[in-house]
Order: C-alpha cells, then structure tokens, then sequence
C-alpha cells in the first residue's frame, strides 16, 4: 500500500462527505482511509457506517482528544508507507496523493508538498503560489509558509514516527506548523506546485480562531528557539481578523505589521477594505467581489468542480 | 547517446503543433529524440500525435496539470544529454540546435539562448531584435526576464537542472523567468545571436492575462529579492495591450510606466509613446470609417535586417508546409 490518509473529524457531516469523496476518489495510488471521529453527536457515526466501503476503517474517541491526539492515533494505525492527513473540510484534486508521492520517491524526499487554494462559499479567495522548497526549509521556522494547514503534507510513515507525532500541547492551531518546522530541520521536502488541495473558510473552522494562534506562536517561538517573523506573522492575522469582521483587532495587528517593517503589505491588505467601507457609508453601490482568474485559480476550478459547486465557474 | 531530447508540451492545438513539430523534424547535424507531452488535449492532437509514429515519444495527462507540470514531466522522460523546450505553437529555424551547441561546447557552458522574433498566428514577423549578451542577461535578470522568447528559446545540460522542481507550476508567466534566475545563479549561459526561434503572439486573447502578469512580477521579487524594472514591465504590458487593440488599456500602463519611470522615460519616451498609441488608434478608427488606407506607411525600422533573416527560414518552413487553418 502506498498512502495512509488520516481525516480526524468532528461534528461536520455535510462537509465530511465531500471530503471523504475527494479522498476517495484518489487516482493511481493504492491507499487506505483512516478516519478518527472525535465523539461526534450528529449523524457522523451513520454516515460513516452507510460508506460501506473496504478502504474506510473507522476509529471512535468516546471523549473528544483534540486535534493532534486524533491525527496521531489514526498515523499509530497507518499501515502504508507514506502518510497523509487530510482535515474534515478541506478537499483533495484527484492526483493529489500520487504526484506528491511521485514527485518525492522522484527526488528522493521524505516529506511533500502542494499549493493550495482558499475557498469561501464556492468562490475561490485566494491563490497565491506556492513557495519554492528553498523557501520553504530558509522560511518555516519564521513563518508558516506552507499553504493548506494540516491537509496539505504528506510524510514517510517512518520519519513521521522518527521525527515525532504531532504535539498534543499545541491544540487548535499551529500543530501542523510545529510538525513541519521539525520535518524541514529532518530534511528537504518535495514541492508539487500546482494548488491540488482546497482550505474551506468558514465561521466555524480552525482558521477563524485567531487568538489561539497567537498563542500557539509564542510557544513554538520557545520550542524551536526561532526568531518568529513578527512582521508576516502579524499581517496574516490581520488578514484574518478581516474575514471575520472584527475591523479594529485587525487595524491593531496591521499596526503591528507595519511596526515590524511590513509597511506596504499591510497597506495593501487594508486599501480594499477602507474602500469597501467608505463605499459603504457613502450609500454606493457594492462592487462584487473579483473573481480570480490566474493560472491557479483555473487549475484548481477545473478540479473543484467536481466536488463543491462553484459560483464563479464563468471566469474558468 | 541521444545528444538532446526536444520537450514540447501541447494542448488543444493540433494545428499549430504540426508546423512546430516540422520546424523540430528538420534539425540538422544532430541526434535528437522529441518529447511530447499532452496536456489533457479534447482535440484531435491525439491522433496527430499517434499518426506520426516512432519518431515521437508521446506521454499524456488525463487531465490537464498545467504547461510546467508538462514540461517536468517531459523532462523526467528525458533520455539525452541535453533538453531544450519548445511551445507548441512556436518555430525553430534548422540550425537551432545545432548552432546552439557547438557554441555550449565552444564557451564550455551548460545552458544556451538564441535570438528571436516575434510572429502572428499567419506567421508574419512583428517585432524582434538581437538578444543581450551572457553577462547582460545575467546582470539584469533580476530586474527584467531578458532571454527572449520564454521556454522555447533555451537548451541546458539535463543533470544540471534544479531537481524536484524545475518549472514552478504555481507560476504561469513567469515559470521561464524564475528557472532562469535559478540557472543563472550556478553559471552564465552561451549566446547565439541569430534568430533562431519565432515565438508567437495571439492577439486579444484570454491568455493575455495583463493583472497576472503583475502579480507574478511581485513573486519573483519577494523570492530573489529581486528589483523589478517597474517602469519598462509596464511599457512592456503597455505594448502588449496595444497590440491586442486595448487602447485605453496602454494608455493607463504608459502613463503607470512614467509613475514609476526615472526622468529619461518621462522626458524622452513618454510623449511619444503617448503619441505613436494616438495616432495608431486613429488610424485604425479612420480606417474603420473608410477614410484611410489600410497600410500606413512604414516607421523607420533599426533592426530589419534581423527581420529579414528570420523571414527567410519562417518562409521557408511554412511554403514547404501549407497550412490551411490555423486557429
């Protein structure tokens, strides 16, 4: 068997279907589906027992463990050589699993990487691209450069257990973070580019819970002994406490930003919004928001499709 | 040993890919083999592709993963010593690879450019002009991609590419720029200063994707702490959106150009330019209303006989080969 994907879920039945279909529907690897169900009290136990299919199995926390507790509990059972953890809302492309698993056996890596994709009510919100490995090993311990959160990564199940499970202290945020930070000092990874994977925004996920994030930081900043880039670390949460609406904690951390040298990207980042606001406040028509339409947006709408129904489908 | 493998990603353009693929086929003085990667084609490439038999190695993505994808993938089934890229839609003159190498050999260097030019979908020449020197397109690749031509203009020894990643797949415009900075940093490259390669523009089409452009400069600033000529990237875009016929467009790019341009541009360049996309957009409007002619008279051209040269081989190529539609 090639890969072991781990899918640690909770309370999200909608969206756990869609994404077991995207893990299932894997192309040209031989894999198995692990998913740990962190005493779920909705239908999560039905809808796992209806799948009825030989390469789910099925492991039931009576009490909620956490995060890493669960991602680590379903890699002890892994039997594959090569592990992969996919969070209960985001979604895979099809190739996913088997162009970072050949791209790493290719160049001899442990550990792998893609880009990704942010997506928010079927519209695409963001697509950077994805750091070069270079920039990955240099950037990790100042700033969390990967993409994706924990859905993003796969790793040899033999250096996983040898560089360590995920740390249960870190809860909430910032665990994929420690755990890649570690896996880059084991050695370099292998970057497939192109956005394969998709990160759900929404009100009730991991990424909405800034403040923990602060605070995850400034442990890891203790852990690893590493000079945290303040500056970029500021600027992202400003980002998002945007989303969220929370406008004056945002000014505050672009403050912070610019403080610590970001002058012009937190500019960037607030321009559109006081925009959006005066806009707003002078009684004028609301613009729509862009659709994105860059070479990463139209590979990763062209995957997408499949599984989400995608408002802005025209632009692709 | 095969001496170099030709990498050439496709998709959806059968046509095209024809004409290339002959511009390919009538190298000479050395032993080759081609690499086609197809992209997820929908069109009848497929069967083009099998039609020709052994003379191509062909590999093909289900589904489409993006012209770096293919490009790597080409690359990783490569057999020779050396690999060079074409596009599918762009043409080499006969003696490319030829003269590319033995200058490689002469310079003892391990990757090489050529000059070019730039055509239209019927093969006409619109620009081109000698390329830069090595030490040139060394010193200023980090304010402006300056080997010509993208990906199809380059070969470079094959164990010498940067592994995993060679084309940056999260790139689309600028994955060239960003390999070359790369190939740049471990030695300087051999130059042929011929045109050797037409590269082709398609006008007004969705490709010409103007704001992407934009931000991938940002990219590549923020990876090599690059300074990006802010002012000659928008005379750049600015010349491209006058082709494709955005006047507005070229005018907000000009005036970007002069924001960002240092006194030179403003006091000599800036008002021409201003002038020459007036009197263009004139024209063609004069035109429209059947007051003008459709050929305006010639501007004074500095590099026609680098045109010239390129017209013979491109003539050549396409009277061998008649095309009857091209897309």
């Amino acid at each position: 068997m090639d890969v072991s994907v781990v899918i640690p879920t909770r309370n999200r039945s909608a969206l756990l279907s869609r994404t077991l279909r995207s893990a299932l529907r894997q192309e040209r690897v031989d894999f198995e589906v692990i998913v740990v169900d962190e005493a779920s009290n909705d239908d999560t136990p039905a809808l796992l027992s209806a799948l009825g299919d030989h390469r789910v199995r099925v492991l039931r926390h009576e009490f909620p463990r956490g995060l890493s507790a669960a991602r680590n509990h379903g890699a002890e059972h892994a039997r594959a050589e090569w592990l992969a953890f996919l969070d209960d809302d985001d979604l895979w492309a099809p190739d996913k699993l088997f162009r970072q698993v050949s791209a790493a056996s290719e160049a001899g890596r442990d550990w792998a990487y893609t880009g990704s994709v942010n997506i928010e009510n079927g519209r695409i919100v963001r697509s950077a691209p994805a750091p070069s490995e270079e920039e990955v090993v240099a950037a990790l311990p100042r700033f969390p450069v990967l993409p994706g959160g924990g859905s993003n990564v796969i790793v040899r199940r033999k250096t996983f257990t040898q560089v360590g499970p995920f740390d249960t202290r870190l809860d909430c945020g910032g665990e994929d973070w420690e755990l890649w930070i570690r896996l880059a000092k084991h050695g370099w990874p292998a970057g497939v580019r192109e956005p394969l994977m998709a990160k759900r925004i929404h009100s009730s996920n991991m990424f909405g819970e800034t403040d923990r994030i602060v605070r995850a930081t400034t442990v890891i900043q203790t852990l690893h002994d590493t000079p945290i880039d303040w500056g970029r670390m500021y600027q992202w949460l400003a980002e998002r406490y945007l989303r969220q609406g929370r406008w004056l904690t945002a000014l505050n951390m672009s403050t912070k930003a610019a403080a610590y040298g970001q002058v012009a990207g937190a500019a960037a980042m607030l321009l559109p919004h006081v925009r959006l606001r005066l806009r707003r406040r002078l009684g004028l028509q609301e613009e729509p928001p862009p659709i994105l339409s860059d070479h990463r947006a139209v590979l990763a709408r062209a995957w997408l499709r499949e599984f989400e129904p995608i408002l802005d489908d025209s632009a692709g | 040993m095969t001496e170099v493998s030709v990498i050439i990603p496709t998709r959806n353009r059968s046509k095209l890919l024809e004409l290339s693929l002959r511009s390919v086929f009538w190298q000479r003085n050395v032993d080759f083999e081609t690499v086609v990667v197809d992209d997820g084609s929908t069109d009848d490439t497929p069967r083009m592709l099998q039609s020709l038999g052994d003379r191509i190695r062909v590999f093909s993505h289900e589904r489409a993963q993006g012209v770096s994808a293919a490009r790597n993938r080409g690359i990783a089934e490569a057999r020779g010593e050396w690999v060079a890229f074409l596009d599918d839609d762009d043409l080499w003159a006969p003696d490319k690879l030829e003269l590319q190498l033995q200058a490689l050999r002469r310079d003892d260097r391990r990757w090489a450019y050529a000059g070019a030019v730039e055509i239209t979908t019927d093969n006409r020449i619109l620009a081109g002009r000698p390329p830069a020197s090595p030490e040139t397109v060394v010193k200023e690749l980090m304010v402006r991609n300056t080997v010509p031509a993208g990906a199809s203009n380059v070969i470079v020894r094959k164990e010498w590419l940067p592994i995993p990643t060679v084309f940056d797949g999260s790139l689309y415009h600028s994955a060239d720029w960003d390999l070359w900075i790369r190939l740049a940093r471990r030695g300087p490259p051999a130059c042929v200063a011929k045109p050797l390669v037409a590269y082709r523009f398609h006008p007004g089409s969705a490709s010409l994707d103007l704001d992407g452009m934009f931000s991938e400069a940002d990219e590549i600033e923020r990876r090599y702490g690059a300074r990006v000529d802010r002012s000659g990237f928008n005379q750049y875009l600015a010349r491209l959106a006058k082709r494709a016929g955005w006047g507005r467009r070229a005018l907000r790019y000009y005036c970007r150009a002069a924001m960002a341009g240092n006194r030179r541009y403003v006091t000599r360049e800036f008002l021409p330019d201003v002038w020459r996309l007036c009197s263009d957009v004139l024209w063609s409007r004069m035109h429209r209303l059947g007051i003008a002619q459709r050929s305006r008279p010639p501007r004074r051209d500095p590099h026609r006989l680098w045109k010239e040269e390129a017209r013979l081989w491109i003539d050549r190529l396409v009277r061998e080969v008649p095309l009857q539609s091209v897309k």
